[in-house]
């Protein structure tokens, strides 16, 4: 199978005075090529930190500790800085959490675009003749280049996210939370676009979000992400139809289902400290099948089926 | 659980000391509190023990180099200058103290006022603030001052007070504006909670550290006004304060003489007023806010 | 456990309107956050009706209406027969013992400068619900332990040191001190771990069934909603637009604003994608209208006709439990 992007064994830690913060602890998972990818966590489960390291974002005391990721035969992680420099937003994008709110408010939605776009090697007289066709991508008439971003709701401030983001044609996006604090119909409209573009571009998305109504909506496979490791990894369909880390399935019976009568669940107690996180399989404290290995030894992460990944000693 | 019954007594005194120990670790509240408390002894308890004589002009030889008599010298109208230093401390620092509480005591009720009360009354404080604000300070200062024949510091401090009430006012408003809209206001009123009730003990509570350090930033721009009066000349000339000291080491040409025992030692006292203060604002936020404590 | 049946509407909101000023010396534009709103929470027994709208609709507003917190401009709000803005300081402290609240941000309904227990402490104190402090630690435990909370788990705490799973049950748990009938919920979930709502959702159906307590129940979760309670009113900024029945509301939405959220919202099963059951898509509509006059969702309204532009649909009965205002369904 063609692989886009294949992350070894990632660790990212936060190192504060006297601990580490172990927010990706030990994570291995692939992205294809033309395909979208979702993680799924809730809040302390990492997910931004990894988001941020994938991509070697991160500034102390923020630390990419060990592993590798390699973007099409290349290892981020290890490339100089030039190369790296190269690799933003011409062949590897980054929509971060909170985007909208991150557009400088006194530049024109043309002068920002034109801004991403000669930062990396565009000339001003190629970049303007593309504006247009950007904005139509995302679906915003081309009055808006002329606008604020003040002018603008927060639906359209995503998609001139979006259309920045784009721009240059990347390969791989890595979109966290691109929909929260949107309202509904608003979320379907950018989330429908983004998926639009990425098809037109043939690149790959990464769709981080706690949301997991929408990652069944959107994405191809999932990776379920638990206090700073990857639990469970397969095609959408088969995780939600038969999901096999007791995590995962905790979450399916937490969430409801508009029109369908179940009885939800939570599950028990709360996530981790990742500073101190318990020994052995971090789920166990509230795990119902929890056993003594559990307890003890952490479960390796591997292929249990096509394309199937857990981590989780029922499944050996 | 009532108020006054022995429980509520233990959790209050339990509360207190739990502060106490918070305020132990902060680095910057300890060094702020190093240079306050030793200028609070010079400025306060010292003048009851050091003999005024020192002041009076041609009361020792002038323009002495310290020694064992004299620690700081003697200065060129023959008075000395550690004598001088001790009331002038004590002096600048009743200014400081005046006009900062007084500063603070008027914004602090008229703010406070506008902020909860909101309506008409909240626009006209608000409109008589913002005039107040527009007025220019320094040269209203420096004509009043050229202009009064009896400027005694009393007189003086008020004057700075009246000059530093509007940026209190509008620092207390916002921040009433903002704190009743949170959400343990709501609460409180829901748990039957009256209009006193929530004013004294949700919103007091959280303003109560603003208070203080509004009040260091008062006294510290009071302290800095009277002494920028002082060197052109112009501050109260029958008392003597530190900025006095300067000016006439100054007219004196002290720097060039080489006197630094009689130009160094108010400076620096200003300079560790002013940092100490400051450290202190630092130290209380840090006490009272708990997303930056260590 | 404490069954006070009613025969009467318990709660009745009548032509509600809310409108926020810019200021007394200022000439800023006005909002109108709620606007004519009507609605009734049956007393007979414990019924949770979900306030649903999205950002700007006025549900919030609603909530704060209905609690006295904030001033209304205009309207009604008569609880078990009596006008609460007309009640004496007996009734009105009746009235706050009755109808309580738990709102949605964890973290913001806590003075960071007191202990937790001073949450608990502050309704015993003022409605005097005991007569000592025995009483009322008893009190507390009780409330603890209808929200599955352990006192030593939180009590002697400060806020930063609960999770927000704590602190929300926490608040449930305050709201039961007073014995309510009527509890207003706002977002009670939202801010809370998806993994975790599920219980505090369970907390206070729980509560519906031994306590009899009915709900306000104010969230933009459509699948939340129709969870946990019975009947729905749909909001749009401000105005009732689709109103009864939850499962027929949801079931079969008639107007074109419900269309839309339902077939938006998005379902936690790969096999019933946006694409399989779009009822109505949304589309970028530039209509101009009037301030004020005609339907409010006129400017978006992918069904809009003629009329719409210049009239205000009133409400219709298209079922029963089911009503609608919207021109399309006007005889």
């Amino acid at each position: 199978m063609p692989e886009l992007l294949n992350v070894k064994d990632l660790r990212v830690y936060y190192r504060i005075p006297g601990a580490s913060v172990r927010a990706v602890d030990g994570l291995s998972f692939t992205v294809k090529k033309n395909e979208v990818f979702g993680i799924v966590g809730e809040s302390g489960s990492g997910k931004t930190t990894l988001a941020v390291g994938i991509l070697r974002l991160n500034k102390p005391p923020c630390f990419v500790e060990s592993g590798e990721v390699i973007f099409d035969g290349e290892d981020i992680l290890r490339i100089p800085e030039g190369r790296l420099r190269e690799l933003r937003l011409t062949h590897l994008s980054y929509i971060p959490q909170s985007a909208m709110n991150a557009l400088n408010p006194v530049l024109r939605v043309r002068d920002q675009l034109l801004d991403a776009m000669e930062s990396h090697g565009m000339r001003r007289s190629e970049g303007q003749a593309r504006i247009k066709e950007l904005l139509e991508m995302v679906g915003l008439p081309p009055e808006v280049a002329g606008m604020y971003p003040h002018e603008l709701s927060g639906g359209m401030k995503q998609r001139v996210i979006i259309a920045i983001a784009t721009a240059m044609k990347p390969k791989l996006i890595v979109a966290d939370e691109p929909t929260t604090a949107l309202d509904v119909v608003v979320q379907r409209r950018v989330l429908e676009f983004l998926l639009e573009i990425r098809e037109k571009l043939g690149a790959s998305l990464i769709v981080i979000t706690h949301d997991i109504a929408v990652q069944a909506e959107i994405v191809d496979r999932l990776g379920v992400m638990y206090a700073g490791k990857m639990v469970e990894i397969g095609n959408v369909h088969d995780i939600f139809k038969d999901p096999l880390h007791p995590y995962t399935s905790g979450l399916m019976m937490s969430t409801p289902i508009l029109g369908e009568k179940k009885a939800l669940e939570s599950i028990p107690g709360t996530p981790p400290s990742l500073i101190n996180p318990p020994p052995g399989c971090r789920f166990h404290p509230r795990c119902p099948f929890a056993s003594e290995e559990c307890k003890r030894m952490e479960p390796p992460f591997h292929e249990v089926g096509a394309s199937r990944f857990v981590a989780c000693w029922r499944y050996k | 659980m009532k108020e006054g019954s022995p429980q509520g007594f233990l959790s209050r005194a339990l509360k207190i000391s739990a502060r106490l120990s918070m305020a132990r670790k902060s680095r910057a509240l300890i060094a702020g509190l190093c240079l306050i408390l030793p200028l609070l002894f010079l400025g306060f308890i010292l003048p009851l023990v050091v003999p005024r004589r020192g002041l009076s002009m041609a009361a020792y030889p002038r323009d002495l180099s310290p020694s064992f008599e004299h620690i700081l010298g003697t200065d060129s109208l023959g008075r000395d200058i550690f004598t001088l230093l001790i009331y002038g401390l004590q002096q600048s620092l009743i200014i400081g103290l005046i006009a900062g509480t007084v500063g603070i005591a008027l914004g602090v009720l008229i703010g406070f006022t506008a902020g909860y009360k909101g309506g008409f009354t909240d626009d006209l404080l608000r409109s008589t603030t913002d005039t107040f604000l527009v007025i220019p300070t320094w040269p209203l200062l420096v004509i009043l001052s050229g202009y009064l024949k009896a400027l005694t510091v009393p007189l003086l401090a008020l004057l700075l007070a009246a000059f530093s009430w509007p940026g209190a006012a509008r620092g207390m408003r916002s921040q009433v504006l903002s704190l009743k809209e949170r959400g343990f206001v709501r609460l409180a009123k829901l748990s039957g909670e009256g209009d006193l009730g929530i004013i004294f003990k949700e919103i007091a509570p959280n303003i109560f550290p603003y208070i203080v350090m509004m009040f260091g930033g008062s006294m510290t721009g009071a302290m800095v006004s009277e002494v920028a009066l002082e060197l052109i000349g112009l501050g109260p000339s029958e008392s003597n304060t530190l900025g006095l000291i300067i000016y006439w080491a100054m007219f004196y040409g002290a720097t060039v003489r080489r006197m630094w025992w009689w130009i160094a030692p108010p400076i620096i006292c200003l300079v560790a007023l002013f940092l100490g203060l400051q450290l202190l604002n630092i130290g209380l936020d840090e006490v009272y806010n708990p997303r930056i404590r260590r | 456990m404490y069954r006070h049946a009613y025969n009467n509407p318990l709660l009745e909101v009548k032509h509600l309107v809310k409108v926020f000023t810019g200021g007394g010396l200022s000439r800023g534009k006005s909002l109108t956050a709620v606007d004519d709103l009507s609605f009734e929470i049956p007393g007979d027994k414990a019924h949770v009706t979900a306030l649903v709208g999205e950002s700007g609709s006025g549900k919030t507003t609603t909530g704060l209406l209905v609690l006295g917190i904030i001033p209304m401009t205009s309207g009604q709000i008569i609880y078990k027969g009596k006008n609460i803005w007309k009640m004496d300081k007996k009734g009105w402290m009746g009235y706050r013992k009755e109808v309580q609240a738990v709102f949605q941000d964890p973290y913001e309904v806590y003075n960071p400068f007191y202990k937790v227990d001073r949450v608990l402490e502050l309704p015993i104190k003022n409605f005097k619900l005991a007569s000592s402090g025995e009483e009322g630690r008893k009190l507390i435990v009780e409330a603890l332990d209808a929200v599955n909370l352990t006192p030593e788990e939180v009590l002697g705490k400060y806020p930063h040191q609960l999770s927000g799973g704590q602190r929300q049950r926490l608040m449930i748990a305050r709201a039961l001190l007073t014995r309510p009938r009527l509890i207003v919920a706002d977002e009670p979930v939202s801010m809370v771990d998806a993994s975790l709502r599920a219980g505090i959702l369970n907390t206070m159906l729980n509560l519906k069934k031994a306590y009899g307590i009915s709900f306000i129940f104010i969230t933009h979760d459509l699948s939340v909603a129709d969870y946990f309670s019975d009947d729905i009113i749909v909001l749009y900024r401000g105005s009732n637009v689709e109103s009864g029945d939850i499962k027929k509301v949801l079931g079969r939405p008639a107007h074109p604003y419900l269309q839309l959220l339902v077939s938006s919202i998005p379902l936690p099963d790969p096999e019933k994608r946006w694409k399989a059951r779009t009822m109505l898509k949304a589309e970028e509509i530039t209509r101009r209208r009037g301030e004020g006059i005609g339907c409010k969702f006129y400017s978006r309204c992918p069904k809009a006709l003629d009329i719409c532009a210049n009239t205000r649909p009133s409400s219709v009965q298209i079922d029963k439990d089911h009503f609608v205002s919207c021109h399309l369904y006007s005889k």
